[in-house]
């Protein structure tokens, strides 16, 4: 009981153990808040990343077929339908669906634009994505994504039905053509200035095409009109800017490529804990059948960009573990200035019958409140923080009008957070033994002193 | 009077300064009797406090033995022993009073049960120490001084809270390294009339160190230090009666 009454009274007395608080409060509460915004961010972009593919993505490379002479040899795939049902067959699998990419260039058909005069291409580069509206829904989260407007005027018609478009919903310029339609990112309608029934222009080219224009050859590219059915928002900033949605044979018919198809999407059950285990059934099943295709879970294919993102959190937390390092090491500090100016109190404590571990008792419980304290408000007022961050950054800016958080570069509503408890724990724990070790070098030395000196002591 | 309650037998003390070997104690023997004020004096420097020391089991001898209450407590106690017959059979009153200038004179006082015994048994113990601790100070003179730092103290009033602390654990044996020492004379007069009524009221068994001529009077047995061993001082016939 005497250590802990005497430790709070040295440390009451002392104003230099509350700096140490102080760090250590701010060391902890930085490290919370820091990583919860990150943690927040991994989880929200793997969520954007995950909504906009398929659990696992099959990419046909080419097929071996036997010829005339004996010989087997390589060939581009062509029975689509054949792969699709190998795909079908393996256990697992819930659905697939069958995707056609094409680069493209966008531009409001009505030549009015508001990019004109920019000569930076990637305000126009697209990538235009045919898919199968009705197998789409049921591999990605599409359906969502068509409700999730901020503006709700560019909300489709019919979410089971996107691509479809009222007659009377045409702009009135266009109102005669029979165009196809098509789904835009709703960033880049408000860049583009684009209302549902507005028509835009695509330039495309396709693989032969290209190699001819790479030979040297006059090509002339493949443009074709759309009506803008409609909007989607993702929230993931590369997909919602960069990415145009139409309807499957539509781009194959575009480029006149009947079998056109970039990718399979598939979705299976119970991903968790077997998807790494079915996309290997598919490759090896695509395979027994002459079928050499890439086969990968979303995740391994974003491996590097998720990678980035945590690896950044990763060393954030790195470099925020050293600021606890050296907060702590303040343990040391106080708590050997402590030991010195106390010095006479030592003997005097041995003389009323406190042993050695119990002096060294009193200078660890110093550092063990030092901890407890700083620690204690350090994560409440870290959790408060985070949980409340939103909150901060609007009070932030209506004060002092600074922007800390911009919606429109990281496309999050807000910014994200993802308080974890076990991680709060660790944090605790890992505080509490380096104030422990700190407080430990200090102490040993009191408990060694000799009293019958430490009494002499002036 | 005849009760040995502390026996130093045979202890030899050794200081080593630099290249320099000091034989402080060479061989004193020693019998403390019980209710008695023993007083041990002696030239600057010859030993009189290492020799306190040793018997308050501060300090251990290099050779030779503290008994108390017929147990051989240097050898055989161990530091926990050692500690426990500190905090409860024995109390020091030092020069420099040695208070600790964070807590108030109760607290000080406060602090010697509270040092013998855990979080539960404090609890358990707390409200009767207070009334105790309250009880010594007040019949100390210091009633209006509990809630006083050390700072906000005179040196009397200091020296008094000291002797407090050392007799809350109603302990055997009071050991005063020289407890006027840093005290004005009139002070100082004080302090002794305080320790020779605290001996007469309670048959306090009492060692004093000392230089004070007047407090050395007050001794009932009084021994010189001298060459590193004990030697008798004659009765002073005008040392005064203890009440």
């Amino acid at each position: 009981m005497y250590k802990l009454f005497i430790a709070a009274r040295y440390l009451k007395s002392r104003p230099i153990s509350f700096v140490t608080i102080v760090g250590i409060f701010l060391s902890v509460g930085a490290l919370i808040v820091v990583i919860s915004v990150m943690s927040g961010f991994l989880r929200d972009t793997k969520a954007f990343i995950r909504g906009t593919m398929a659990d696992i993505v099959v990419v046909p490379r080419y097929e071996m077929k036997l010829a005339g002479d004996g010989e087997m040899v390589q060939t581009a795939p062509r029975d689509f339908d054949k792969i699709y049902r190998i795909i079908g067959d393996v256990d697992g699998v819930k659905s697939y669906s069958p995707r056609f990419r094409l680069p493209a260039l966008i531009r409001r058909s009505d030549g009015f634009d508001t990019y004109r005069g920019v000569t930076d291409l990637n305000h126009f580069m697209v990538e235009a994505l045919g898919i199968d509206v009705v197998k789409e829904s049921e591999v990605t989260n599409l359906k969502a994504y068509l409700g999730d407007l901020e503006d709700k005027s560019l909300q489709v018609e019919n979410v089971d039905d996107p691509l479809y478009l009222p007659e009377d919903q045409r702009c009135e310029e266009f109102y005669l053509s029979d165009y196809p339609t098509i789904l835009i990112g709703e960033g880049r309608c408000r860049n583009f200035s684009l209302r549902k029934g507005d028509v835009i222009t695509l330039v495309t080219l396709d693989e032969a095409t290209a190699e001819k224009a790479l030979q040297g050859s006059e090509i002339k590219p493949f443009e074709q009109n759309f009506f803008v059915a409609g909007a989607f928002r993702s929230g993931h900033y590369k997909f919602d800017r960069g990415t145009v949605v139409l309807e499957l044979d539509q781009s194959r018919r575009w480029v006149s490529a009947e079998n056109g198809l970039s990718e399979i999407y598939v979705s299976v059950h119970d991903y968790k804990s077997r998807g790494n285990e079915i996309a290997a059934d598919i490759a090896m099943a695509l395979q027994k059948e002459g079928v050499i295709a890439s086969v990968e879970t979303w995740e391994k294919r974003n491996e590097v960009y998720l990678g980035a993102v945590e690896n950044e959190r990763t060393i954030l937390g790195f470099i925020l573990c050293f600021f606890i390092i050296i907060a702590t090491f303040n343990v040391f500090a106080t708590t050997s200035m402590m030991v010195t100016d106390r010095t006479k109190d030592i003997g005097i404590l041995v003389s009323m019958g406190a042993t050695s571990s119990g002096i060294l008792g009193i200078f660890m419980t110093c550092g063990i409140l030092m901890w407890l304290i700083g620690s204690t408000f350090g994560s409440i007022a870290g959790y408060l923080f985070a949980d409340n961050i939103n909150g901060v950054n609007a009070f932030l800016e209506k004060v002092f009008g600074v922007t800390i958080f911009r919606e429109d570069i990281y496309t999050f509503k807000e910014i994200p957070t993802e308080i974890n408890a076990y991680f709060i724990g660790a944090t605790l724990l890992g505080t509490f033994l380096l104030c422990l070790f700190f407080s430990f070098i200090p102490a040993l030395r009191a408990s060694l002193m000799d009293p019958v000196e430490t009494l002499r002591h002036e | 009077m005849s009760d040995i309650v502390l026996r130093v037998e045979n202890v030899h003390k050794t200081y080593t300064l630099g290249s320099q070997t000091l034989e402080i104690l060479k061989g004193v023997d020693l019998d403390v009797r019980q209710g008695e004020i023993l007083g041990i004096v002696g030239a600057s420097g010859v030993g009189k406090s290492t020799l306190l020391h040793i018997i308050g089991l501060l300090d251990r001898p290099d050779q030779g033995s503290i008994v108390f209450r017929g147990k051989n407590v240097t050898n055989n106690s161990g530091r926990r022993g050692r500690a426990r017959i500190r905090n409860r059979e024995m109390g020091f009153v030092f020069q420099f009073y040695h208070l600790l200038p964070e807590l108030t004179a109760l607290e000080n006082v406060l602090l010697t049960p509270m040092m013998g015994s855990g979080i539960l048994g404090w609890f358990s113990l707390k409200s009767k120490a207070r009334e105790k601790a309250r009880e010594i100070l007040d019949s100390l003179g210091l009633g209006e001084r509990l809630r006083h730092k050390p700072p906000q103290l005179s040196g009397g009033e200091r020296q008094r809270v000291a002797i407090a602390r050392a007799l809350m654990s109603d302990p055997e044996i009071l050991l005063c390294d020289e407890p006027t020492g840093n005290l004005d004379e009139k002070t100082s007069a004080t302090i002794t009339d305080l320790l020779l009524k605290i001996n007469a009221d309670r048959g306090q068994t009492m060692i004093l160190v000392t230089h004070n001529d007047s407090l050395a009077r007050c001794a009932q047995r009084l021994i010189r230090l001298t060459g590193g061993v004990l030697v008798d001082e004659p009765t002073r016939e005008a040392r005064p009666q203890t009440p």
